[in-house]
């Protein structure tokens, strides 16, 4: 019944605010107030936003763990408030949290992976499939029969992914899900999302508060208090110093010098990227 | 107090298939007033090192001294030494417990020895040096503060027993940027008080670059190098060695090389860069 | 670290990891049975043959099945010396007040002993060779008829499961805050029961809002995942019971049928 209103949006939020309530129906805290936004099929988006700034609010909000006070999500034209078609929901919308410990059920990585597929009575033979399949996307599959305690993180957040990969989701929601590691795991999460979008097409929405991460989006939402604040290409974003203040962030190191050299008067484009930067100095001279 | 580290090794499970040398015959000294970053990929041996130095490990071959101590000594009082070497775990909001914030910072003082007023006045004096609100904050449960107001608190639990020598371990993890800025800055204002030399472990090399005046690097359970930031990253080579990527700003100036544009010196902050900058255009 | 290694899955393809889960607990319970009934010195014989065949086949270390004595010889020292003086018959070797050794006592505590040895080997020996998931799998299997009374069998698979699996996880983080603590001046080991247990509460507070905040995360991961989304759920290790598990039934069935015999004196071997 449902049609995509739009070919191209897969997730559209249209004002949109929640509050946290304890049971006794007293307010707790702000979630997130009156956010619209849409997001097109096979778009990297990142969402940023400071501690407590509601970005993980909006994660929640796009699976339908939690339905909006007032306001719309829609994910695939589907309703999150629409409870029987819930799983159609989170089985198309793959969400991957912080910890990587805390999103394991199994003591085997195969064993993980199939946790997904199961719940939706996929046939044996194709969790097998889904199974192969997800481990390569991964770059894991020579794990496959092993534990996951003795991984680093960086690989223990692969398997987390893959987890959520062997679902068939069309969007994958990283949750902070870098936000846990060292430099090199985050560098392989990041890889590892990046492939997906790229290769696969797939949809993704990156939480962080890394502002290199954000670098490489096709689109950048930045989230302070509960409001969304600012939406546009990282370029837009972080060119707007006002608007990253605000949000209490940083620029990238590339852009902050960048911006202090054109307003000492240097003639250089604005740099997203330490790449960029030399490139503009070497046209300078 | 000077902290000196000879042919220290430690081997986890020795003497069992699991066995696995965790350091190996590491030797350096640590001077009064540094503040020094410990750097090596996870797994190099870090945290292990600096769990010697209040003896949470004890040393199975090798020596340290830490002033007067003689932590290879077989006889140690780790109630002292422990006092004057505060160490701050990694996510130490998980190990708030008490009550209230005021109980919670007054835990290490008690456990020194300190009588309950005693403590109590240490306690005040750390959460104020740490920039919570004392009035505001003290009576209220540590799990009803925020993300950022919990680590200021732990920090506060440990610099409450007045430690001339604090280890941080990765202090600023998980952090946003505002709250990483707010805790970096915090140490340096620390130093400023009776905390005289910080050992820091950190992946992130923009805060080694910018606080720390010497680095030690661990590669592969082994010390690599003992060092001053500038120098670690003036050496493209000594940097490759150890899988660690350089800070942005010696990135910016390692590309410029590259391309014919040689600065003079290399910029471990910002307005260095900017300064350095400056000159060639 | 600690030595968290007793009851963890040992990873091989040998014929006894490949047997079905539930032939491996039924004949593991058998088993145990089988080592309680038994009273008579030489019927261990057979029993220790037994073990140390069904490890070598297994290909676990043989020194892994014997580790896995340490974490109970404590309570097998204890327990040797409460029916060492407990029975009193048969002839008397030492006395003194009220308490005597006496060649039964001797006997009932060297039983005991081997007994709770056998128990433990046997059961390390099917965790050794039997992956978490296979044996709650294993356990819901068996408990059908459960279900037919509205027991919600997968619900109790699952919670054994993950209980498996945050085991290790959280003993890790016990070592942790129990150093962090200890940084700050906390001592486990001096005073008396009363003062060691409040010492602990430091450690026992972080340790259980940590618990709670995995839940919490956990919770969402398994809604995340589409737990409970249809009665229908499949299972992708599908448990058949092969030629391997009849044979492995008649062997152990043969082995026990032998030192009952043994133990009866069948053969007026004694």
């Amino acid at each position: 019944m449902e049609q995509i209103a739009q070919k191209d949006i897969v997730i559209s939020i249209d004002n949109v605010s929640y509050d946290y309530r304890s049971n006794s129906d007293e307010f707790v805290a702000r979630g997130v107030k009156g956010v619209s936004l849409s997001i097109e099929r096979g778009d990297f988006c990142v969402l940023l936003g400071r501690n407590g700034s509601g970005k993980s609010t909006l994660a929640k909000l796009l699976n339908g763990f939690i339905v909006p006070d007032s306001g719309t999500v829609l994910v695939n034209g589907i309703d999150t408030k629409n409870d029987d078609r819930i799983y159609d929901i989170r089985s198309k919308v793959g969400m991957v949290f912080q910890n990587p410990d805390n999103q394991m059920v199994a003591s085997i990585i195969e064993d993980d992976l199939a946790f997904g597929p199961e719940n939706l009575g996929v046939p044996r033979e194709e969790i097998e499939e889904r199974i192969t399949w997800a481990l390569e996307t991964v770059n894991m599959s020579e794990h496959r029969k092993r534990s996951p305690n003795k991984l680093s993180g960086g690989q223990k957040q692969r398997i987390a992914i893959a987890s959520v990969l062997s679902m068939l989701p069309e969007i994958l929601i990283l949750d902070e899900s870098t936000a846990m590691l060292d430099p090199k795991g985050r560098a392989e999460v990041m890889e590892t999302a990046m492939r997906l979008n790229k290769d696969k097409g797939m949809t993704v929405i990156l939480i962080t508060h890394y502002m290199d991460e954000a670098v490489g989006a096709d689109k950048v939402f930045v989230l302070s208090e509960g409001e969304l604040i600012g939406q546009g290409t990282p370029r837009e974003i972080f060119r707007d110093r006002e608007l990253i203040k605000r949000a209490y962030l940083e620029l990238p190191i590339a852009s902050s010098i960048s911006l202090e050299l054109i307003e000492k008067g240097y003639d250089i484009p604005f740099a997203l990227t330490d790449e960029e930067l030399v490139e503009g100095i070497c046209k300078l001279k | 107090m000077q902290i000196k580290v000879e042919n220290l090794k430690y081997t986890y499970s020795p003497k069992t298939p699991f066995e696995k040398v965790a350091l190996d015959d590491i030797t350096f000294t640590i001077n009064d007033g540094d503040t020094i970053g410990i750097i090596g990929s996870t797994g190099s041996g870090k945290s292990t090192l600096c769990q010697h130095f209040n003896a949470l490990i004890r040393i199975s071959k090798g020596k340290i001294y830490v002033g007067e101590w003689e932590l290879h000594a077989k006889k140690l009082d780790l109630g002292a030494l422990r006092q004057a070497v505060g160490m701050l775990f990694q996510y130490p909001e998980y190990q708030l417990f008490a009550d209230t914030v005021k109980d919670d910072v007054a835990f290490g003082p008690i456990n020194f020895g300190k009588s309950k007023e005693d403590a109590d006045i240490l306690a005040k004096y750390a959460l104020e040096l740490v920039g919570i609100n004392y009035d505001e904050v003290a009576e209220k449960s540590p799990f009803e503060l925020s993300g950022g107001q919990k680590r200021r608190v732990a920090i506060a639990g440990i610099i409450a027993s007045r430690p001339e020598v604090l280890v941080l371990d990765e202090p600023t993890a998980g952090l946003d940027p505002q709250g990483k800025r707010e805790i970096l800055d915090l140490v340096t204002e620390l130093k400023k008080s009776y905390v005289k030399t910080v050992i820091m472990i950190s992946h992130n090399m923009d805060e080694i670059a910018e606080y720390c005046n010497r680095v030690i690097v661990l590669n592969d359970s082994k010390l690599l190098y003992d060092t001053t930031p500038r120098e670690l990253f003036a050496n493209k080579e000594l940097l490759s060695q150890t899988g660690l990527q350089a800070p942005h700003t010696v990135r910016v100036k390692e590309l410029l090389k590259d391309r014919g544009i040689d600065l003079q010196g290399t910029p471990l902050t910002q307005a260095e860069l900017i300064s350095l900058l400056g000159g060639v255009l | 670290m600690r030595d968290v290694s007793f009851g963890q899955y040992y990873p091989s393809n040998s014929v006894v990891h490949r047997l079905d889960a539930r032939a491996k607990l039924l004949l593991t319970i058998a088993f145990i049975v089988m080592v309680f009934l038994v009273d008579n010195l030489l019927a261990y014989i057979p029993v220790v043959v037994f073990i140390l065949l069904v490890t070598l086949v297994s290909r676990v270390p043989v020194l892994k099945v014997l580790k896995s004595i340490k974490a109970i010889i404590f309570i097998v020292v204890l327990m040797s010396i409460i029916n060492l003086f407990a029975n009193a018959e048969g002839e008397v070797y030492w006395s003194w007040w009220r308490l005597s050794i006496t060649s039964g006592g001797v006997l009932t505590a060297i039983n005991l002993a081997l007994r709770l040895i056998f128990l433990v080997m046997g059961s390390s020996l099917l965790t050794y060779t039997t992956t978490p998931m296979e044996l709650t799998d294993g356990m819901e299997s068996l408990m059908y008829p459960l279900k037919l009374i509205k027991v919600p069998t997968h619900d109790i698979a699952i919670i054994m499961s993950i209980a498996l699996r945050f085991i290790p996880i959280l003993m890790e983080e016990v070592d942790k805050i129990m150093m962090a603590q200890k940084a700050r001046g906390a001592c486990f080991d001096r005073g008396g029961v009363f003062k060691r247990a409040k010492a602990l509460l430091p450690v026992l507070i972080p340790l259980f809002v940590s618990a709670f905040r995995r839940a919490d995360e956990l919770a969402l991961a398994l809604d995340a995942r589409c737990y409970n989304a249809t009665p229908n759920r499949t299972k992708y290790k599908q448990a058949k019971l092969g030629w391997g598990d009849l044979v492995a039934t008649l062997i152990t069935g043969v082995f026990i049928t032998l030192v009952v015999a043994i133990n009866n004196n069948f053969w007026g071997l004694y």
